[in-house]
């Protein structure tokens, strides 16, 4: 199994994740999951995701001067994002649960 | 306000994402940008690849990633010659034609050649279709001129203007090929495509 694939499928989840309660910036949340151990996540589709679900307003933004660059958009959860959120995590945990229970039977042929 | 260093080829990286992406809203396009300045600034040359991909490939994933339309990938080089070439002879006649139509008015011709030489030097890569028109009615000036300020007569003329024509022709056709070997050349040097899925 590639993990990245798997990853392409929760990647919404974990960006919705890592932007609850902070305010960050793109390549600053690339960093972020890659130190959490999403060590195969490509920047391209972090960056991608989060201009998808912005657009879909489950993020805001903010553009903040930056003072070793240029201006940067800060993005932050809102009320929309933690409904979904919310969603994705109970389906995650459906997911896992059942994967659990499945993974876990003991060979009984 | 000091910036992070980025070495030439993140620079070229970065003008190269942004050549990609040009459609996408401004002010989305500057802040992937910035983020990506940001990541240049520590990335060596040969991480650069490793880690992002070709422009093309990071280009793509963004757009799936978003959510956009993914454009198809321009036509071959050959093919591209050979739409150019045909273009090109395409409107030798009909060049020959507006000449003809204006009774001989050659000063028309300058500033037909100099619009076209606008339009060409402004439209987009790969297939500069008006390099094409240009060619083509470039050569039916020059083929028209030859007959018109009769420096050659009769039949002989009407050979001489063909062979203005072919020899302008082949003169673009010579100029096309060498700008898309440069050009293969240039992607040659330029890290693989790969899914930047599967980057580190």
């Amino acid at each position: 199994m590639d993990p990245a694939q798997v990853l392409k499928g929760m990647l919404d989840t974990a960006v919705l994740g890592a932007l609850r309660g902070h305010r960050t910036y793109g390549y600053d949340l690339v960093r972020h999951l890659r130190e959490q151990g999403f060590a195969e996540i490509a920047d391209a589709s972090v960056y991608g995701t989060l201009r998808r679900l912005h657009k879909a307003e489950l993020l805001t933004s903010e553009i903040v001067e930056s003072e070793t660059g240029p201006p940067r958009k800060y993005y932050t959860l809102n009320d929309a994002g933690v409904a979904e959120l919310a969603r994705s995590t109970k389906t995650w945990e459906e997911i896992t649960a059942t994967m659990d229970r499945i993974l876990s039977q003991e060979d009984t042929s | 306000m000091s910036k992070p260093h980025m070495s030439a080829a993140g620079a070229q990286y970065l003008k190269r994402v942004d050549g990609l992406l040009a459609d996408i809203d401004d002010d989305d396009r500057a802040s992937l940008l910035a983020d990506l300045a940001d990541q240049l600034g520590e990335l060596s040359e040969s991480e650069l690849s490793e880690r992002l991909g070709t422009p093309e490939a990071f280009a793509n994933e963004y757009r799936r990633s978003a959510g956009l339309e993914i454009p198809p990938p321009p036509p071959p080089r050959s093919q591209s010659a050979a739409i150019a070439m045909t273009l090109s002879a395409l409107t030798l006649p009909l060049g020959l034609l507006v000449l003809v139509s204006f009774g001989g008015q050659l000063v028309f011709g300058p500033f037909v050649l100099a619009i076209e030489w606008i339009l060409a030097r402004i439209s987009p890569r790969p297939l500069r279709i008006t390099w094409s028109l240009l060619a083509g009615f470039l050569a039916a000036e020059i083929a028209y001129l030859l007959v018109a300020t009769h420096v050659v007569e009769g039949a002989p003329a009407v050979v001489a203007g063909v062979l203005a024509a072919g020899l302008t022709l082949l003169l673009f056709e010579r100029t096309t090929r060498r700008d898309a070997d440069t050009r293969s050349s240039n992607d040659s040097t330029a890290p693989n495509t790969a899914d930047p899925a599967h980057r580190r």
